[in-house]
């Protein structure tokens, strides 16, 4: 009887899961990361880069087992059906990432594009552990002319000359010899827009002769 | 009598702790990410951290692809950037890549981070700031002033297009 007894205290602490006996998993890690979308115009293609950049910090780990536990930056950037999910190189979870997703298209003034973009870092142990929303955009290409006005105040000032979705009177700095267009006096300018509204005036614009068209 | 009470007791407690053995608790747990959205708050982006995520954003590296040199050019374009000071920042910025990305994968390979610890990360941090900031004088030494100027006007822009980890920004 006592045998059985000796044999049930010894089992009984024996089976008792180690972490119930000192201190449970309380490791906590801190994602600190950043995102950022940005997009451009050539007057041929449409650009969107998808970045995140960042690290973990890891605390009170010694009674958690993360070996061979990995983080990975995981982003959308689908621009018109083109590009999708990227993936990142699998790395500790103490790493810095940063790893961006750029995708192009062709572009024409007059139609619409659309771009989905969702940047998020991935915990093999927990799943996602950053994320910023899945967001859906409609990029357009709209132009803008304008016709060189004078200098004010030492800025170049120019006056649209037809009604476009971006046109807007505005001033730039003169170039390093003081002048304002290399020809013209006339410029030509892309706008993009996003979900309808300017985004990005005068994304790029090249001098004319003769004036420019809107849309 | 007691024996057979004993013998109960013990299968239970055994079944018991078997069965809590076999659920271990959770790896560890994180915190959800704080962030500065610099579409409703771009003052509150440090200019320091905005310059990080252009020149990873932008930047390419010293022999791009045809499509990779296009895409740079479009977006210093947006700049405003004349044709000299595109190709001045292309070279700069080609370094940071090529510095930004060594000083990653050194600190990725280190022991601290291999060991699954933070012991390292302030002085990589410091690393990494500097290095943004050395480009940023290199950038003002090799365009013009006007090009310098439409740069930083830029970067400050492109805040509205930024989410920042709140720890970042002192918050």
């Amino acid at each position: 009887m006592k045998l059985l007894w000796l044999f049930f205290i010894i089992g009984t602490i024996l089976l008792i899961p180690a972490p119930t006996l000192a201190q449970g998993c309380q490791g906590v890690m801190s994602p600190q990361y950043s995102s950022y979308d940005s997009e451009s115009y050539d007057n041929t293609n449409l650009y969107v880069n998808e970045t995140v950049d960042g690290y973990t910090t890891i605390g009170n780990t010694e009674f958690c087992n993360i070996s061979g536990t990995t983080h990975h930056a995981w982003v959308n950037n689908t621009l018109n059906g083109k590009g999708g999910w990227q993936a990142g190189p699998y790395v500790a979870p103490a790493s810095y990432i940063s790893f961006t997703n750029s995708q192009f298209i062709p572009a024409h003034p007059g139609v619409n594009y659309s771009n989905t973009i969702q940047a998020e870092v991935l915990c093999s142990a927990v799943g996602d552990i950053f994320g910023t929303p899945s967001s859906v955009f409609g990029y357009a290409i709209h132009l803008s002319a304008y016709i060189f006005s004078g200098l004010s105040n030492g800025r170049c000032t120019w006056t649209p000359t037809c009604a476009g979705a971006c046109s807007s009177q505005h001033t730039t700095n003169t170039n390093s010899g003081g002048g304002c267009f290399t020809t013209g006096p006339y410029i030509q300018c892309a706008d993009v827009t996003k979900d309808g509204k300017c985004w990005d005036y005068r994304t790029i614009c090249y001098g004319k002769s003769a004036p420019g068209l809107c849309s | 009598m007691t024996r057979y009470l004993a013998t109960i007791v013990f299968l239970l407690v055994y079944t018991l702790a078997s069965a809590a053995q076999t659920n271990p608790p959770p790896a560890h747990q994180h915190n959800v990410t704080a962030v500065v959205d610099g579409a409703t708050n771009p003052d509150q982006i440090p200019d320091a951290v905005a310059y990080r995520l252009y020149f990873v954003s932008v930047s390419e590296n010293p022999t791009p692809s045809a499509d990779e040199a296009k895409r740079q050019h479009a977006h210093l374009g947006k700049a405003r950037l004349s044709e000299t000071d595109i190709q001045a920042a292309s070279k700069v910025l080609a370094n940071f890549k090529l510095a930004y990305a060594a000083l990653i994968d050194t600190y990725n390979h280190s022991p601290e981070v291999l060991n699954n610890t933070n012991d390292g990360l302030s002085l990589f941090l410091a690393k990494r700031d500097a290095l943004v900031q050395e480009t940023r004088d290199a950038l003002k030494a090799v365009l013009t002033q006007d090009g310098m100027g439409a740069f930083d006007t830029n970067v400050k822009r492109e805040k509205t297009h930024m989410k920042v980890a709140a720890q970042e920004v002192g918050q």
